[in-house]
């Protein structure tokens, strides 16, 4: 499979693409994103209201692509209360052609192309979705992707261009990595298809007003300015530009900036992602990296919409052969993880503060300030100065009196919560072994050979110096399937999530 | 020092070309007036008594204190960045390589809008706790386009005693730029051993004095809110001292009045 080709999962929520409403929009995403998780573990947010996953083993699970697809719509209608304007989904192979889908699936639909089938999906829509005013039909006789497919790969290099290239791989199905000027070119189409509550294709007129103003159709449902979709301010080139002045001095990697998407505790919710340059395009008129391929010859999006410049919009009918129907409510197997924790079964009385909650599937909010990107190796230890263990039923085998950090720091906890057990799920590419090394100041020395098992993709264990424990090697890669989490507040009243991974704690973060 | 060395290179180039490092597009570095004294970048509705305008004053310094690492500093700083994040603004972390996002998102503040700057290094080599002369340098260039830089210096107190010219320095492009500098000082020790850390000059000092963490309790409940106890004094209409009791965070993840 060509890289960039994987079969891609789009969800597109336009009551949030297009809200009006800040506070509504700075929350909202958040528990889209806890839904998702529900649903499957590779969701990202795009952008605000755009969500995708690589499609890894899911629909296997769920009984096929367009029920997983069904599922995590929903889970996102039901996150988002969707007041009508309608969550669409789309299935394809790379994920220009997956937003297309998903942009084509307006009515509350869910567009899945087979695998394979993209150019064929690709060829009857209009070229100018991805060219903006690179292409001009009229002169050039290029309406489709089918034309620009057809034409000889080298005249298209010699005639067109890098940009018009890489938009002849994406016709005939070689390349579907999503650009930032390909993004925006869609997003511009999109809006104009939106407006007035036409579907994408069938607007045969358009207001040349609106269409330079994606903003236009926020601002006709909801009375108020979108800033969102608003061409990017000066106060948006000035940040960028010292953004990018600090990322010259000091590197790649040094500067970041965080992602949700979907997971189950807060390691995994959300990330931090090496700012590129690549941003600048998204944020400062004009800028062009060098070397970035730009699909304008002489002016990128921003400058196009400023200049009235219309998208074709005519009338396209999805191919036959696609699913296109309205989504599904069955949520599949693990869709609602649903269970009640009954405290009053646990034999102690819950306080006023610890009603039995619903089980959401998440490590309960808040969430801890500090989150270490390398946990640090601890030991949780009992009041008989004995290791607290997690069985399998989520029982410990003693209350948590003990936090031994490092080599000599102790801390005695004053209270404690869990623990919350997190049983790896069988498409996660990442739960048959940990690479995690339990070495720390306690730590005298690493196992003897434990790196060839590490680099096997084992977890490798070291041996409490210190304490005298000595750890087994964890050869059993299935045993990284499981964890578990508790939060304990120490005497000093600090709050720190432990993590229990393969019989060793972690301190995974601090609440700050 | 050389971090000051470093600082005033940059001033020398500002003041000469009026763009940052003589290297920047010009078009991007055109600020507003700085002698907008009264222009400010909101704040969440349970800090704003802390503030003499409602709002962070644009080209002041503020501190955030706590005598002890973990007591709800970063929490609270974190906060600040909220309202204003939220309305547009844009925020850079500093020197905080571990943050949560996911807990930053539900303070309520905009990912899209928020960058963390942090010294490259490779996973198994520990950061240093004490800033490089390039660290600076960046945390000056962020001040002449982002609106709110939080910049973390989590030192003791006789290390943080070597860097108070330098952030008086960087106060100063923050005053010249109408952007506003956050420092955070945690785990500075005891009043007694905080002077260093309240002799930067910061507009607003704020403190957490102390802080609860309610919910569980023997295996039960959940980490639910922390009751902190907040101080706050500075300079000018700053100097009289405010103090707040506040959910840091609440139940919601969200920073509110308590009681």
């Amino acid at each position: 499979m060509e890289i960039g080709m994987e079969r891609t999962l789009v969800i597109i929520t336009p009551a949030l693409l297009y809200a009006g409403d800040l506070d509504y929009r700075s929350l909202a995403p958040m528990q889209v994103c806890n839904a998702l998780a529900a649903v499957g573990p590779s969701f990202r947010e795009v952008n605000i209201g755009i969500y995708s996953s690589t499609i890894w083993r899911e629909p296997r699970y769920f009984g096929g692509e367009e029920s997983f697809a069904a599922a995590a719509k929903q889970a996102v209608e039901d996150a988002t209360r969707d007041n009508g304007v309608g969550t669409t989904a789309g299935v394809a192979d790379g994920m220009v052609a997956a937003l297309l889908a998903a942009c084509m699936a307006v009515g509350n639909g869910t567009i899945v192309v087979p695998q394979g089938e993209t150019p064929d999906f690709l060829a009857p829509l209009p070229v100018h979705i991805l060219t903006g005013c690179a292409l001009h039909p009229d002169i050039l006789g290029i309406d489709t992707f089918g034309d620009l497919a057809r034409l000889p790969e080298k005249d298209v290099l010699n005639r067109f261009g890098r940009n018009i290239l890489y938009c002849r791989q994406i016709a005939t199905g070689k390349q579907g990595k999503l650009t930032p000027t390909i993004y925006d070119s869609i997003m511009k189409w999109l809006a104009v298809c939106l407006q007035d509550g036409k579907e994408p294709f069938s607007a045969k007129e358009h207001d040349p007003g609106i269409a330079s103003r994606p903003d236009g159709v926020a601002s006709k449902r909801h009375g108020i300015p979108n800033r969102w979709s608003e061409p990017p301010s000066q106060q948006d080139g000035q940040a960028c530009i010292a953004i990018y002045d600090v990322y010259r001095s000091m590197g790649y990697g040094s500067v970041s900036m965080g992602k949700l998407h979907g997971g189950r505790y807060p390691a995994e919710r959300a990330e931090q992602i090496a700012w590129t340059p690549k941003e600048m395009s998204s944020h400062v008129p004009g800028w062009h990296e060098p070397g970035q391929i730009s699909l304008g010859k002489t002016e990128n999006a921003v400058d196009a919409g400023k200049k009235n410049l219309q998208l074709d919009t005519s009338h396209v009918a999805p191919p036959a052969g696609y699913v296109n129907g309205q989504g599904r409510s069955g949520i599949g197997f693990i869709g609602k993880p649903e269970v009640w924790l009954d405290c009053a079964a646990n034999a102690g009385p819950p306080s006023s503060m610890d009603m039995p909650e619903v089980w959401s599937g998440y490590l309960p909010g808040p969430s801890p300030v500090v989150l270490y990107r390398n946990p640090t190796p601890v030991a949780v230890r009992d009041r008989k100065g004995e290791r607290v263990r997690v069985y399998s039923n989520g029982e410990v085998s003693g209350e948590p009196y003990l936090l031994v950090i490092g080599r000599n720091a102790q801390v005695w906890i004053s209270s404690w919560a869990g623990p919350w057990v997190f049983e790896g799920r069988w498409w996660e590419r990442n739960a048959y072994g940990s690479h995690r090394c339990h070495s720390t100041g306690a730590c005298s020395t690493h196992s003897t050979g434990n790196h060839a098992a590490k680099s096997a993709g084992h977890r490798s264990q070291g041996k409490y110096g210190m304490q005298g424990i000595q750890s087994t090697r964890t050869q059993n890669a299935y045993s990284a399937l499981r964890q578990a989490r508790i939060q304990v507040v120490t005497v000093s009243g600090i709050g720190y999530l432990l993590l229990e991974e393969g019989g060793y704690w972690y301190m995974e973060a601090t609440y700050d | 020092m050389q971090s000051c060395y470093y600082i005033e290179q940059m001033f020398a180039n500002v003041n000469s070309t009026g763009i940052a490092g003589g290297s920047v597009p010009s078009p991007f570095f055109i600020k507003g007036s700085c002698y907008d004294n009264h222009s400010v970048l909101p704040v969440i509705d349970a800090l704003a008594p802390f503030f003499p305008y409602g709002g962070m004053q644009k080209g002041t310094l503020i501190e955030v204190l706590s005598s002890i690492v973990g007591n709800g500093a970063c929490t609270l700083a974190i906060s600040l960045l909220a309202a204003a994040s939220s309305q547009g603004a844009w925020c850079a972390v500093a020197g905080l390589t571990d943050l949560g996002l996911l807990a930053t998102c539900e303070l309520g503040v905009d990912l899209n809008r928020m960058v963390m700057v942090s010294p490259p290094t490779s996973p198994p080599a520990p950061a240093s706790p004490f800033p490089s002369a390039e660290f600076w340098q960046a945390i000056a260039t962020l001040l002449k386009g982002i609106d709110i830089v939080l910049l973390n210096l989590s030192l003791q107190d006789t290390y943080l005693q070597r860097y108070i010219h330098t952030i008086q320095r960087l106060a100063a492009i923050a005053r010249k730029y109408n952007s506003i500098c956050i420092v955070l000082v945690s785990g500075m020790g005891t009043s007694l051993q905080g002077q260093a850390a309240r002799s930067i000059g910061a507009s607003v000092i704020m403190e957490v004095v102390s802080s609860k963490w309610l919910g569980p309790s023997g295996g039960f409940g959940r980490l639910h809110s922390r009751v902190a106890l907040v101080e706050s004094t500075g300079r000018g209409a700053a100097a009289h001292p405010a103090r707040r009791t506040l959910y840091l965070p609440g139940s919601d993840g969200k920073v509110a009045t308590a009681g």
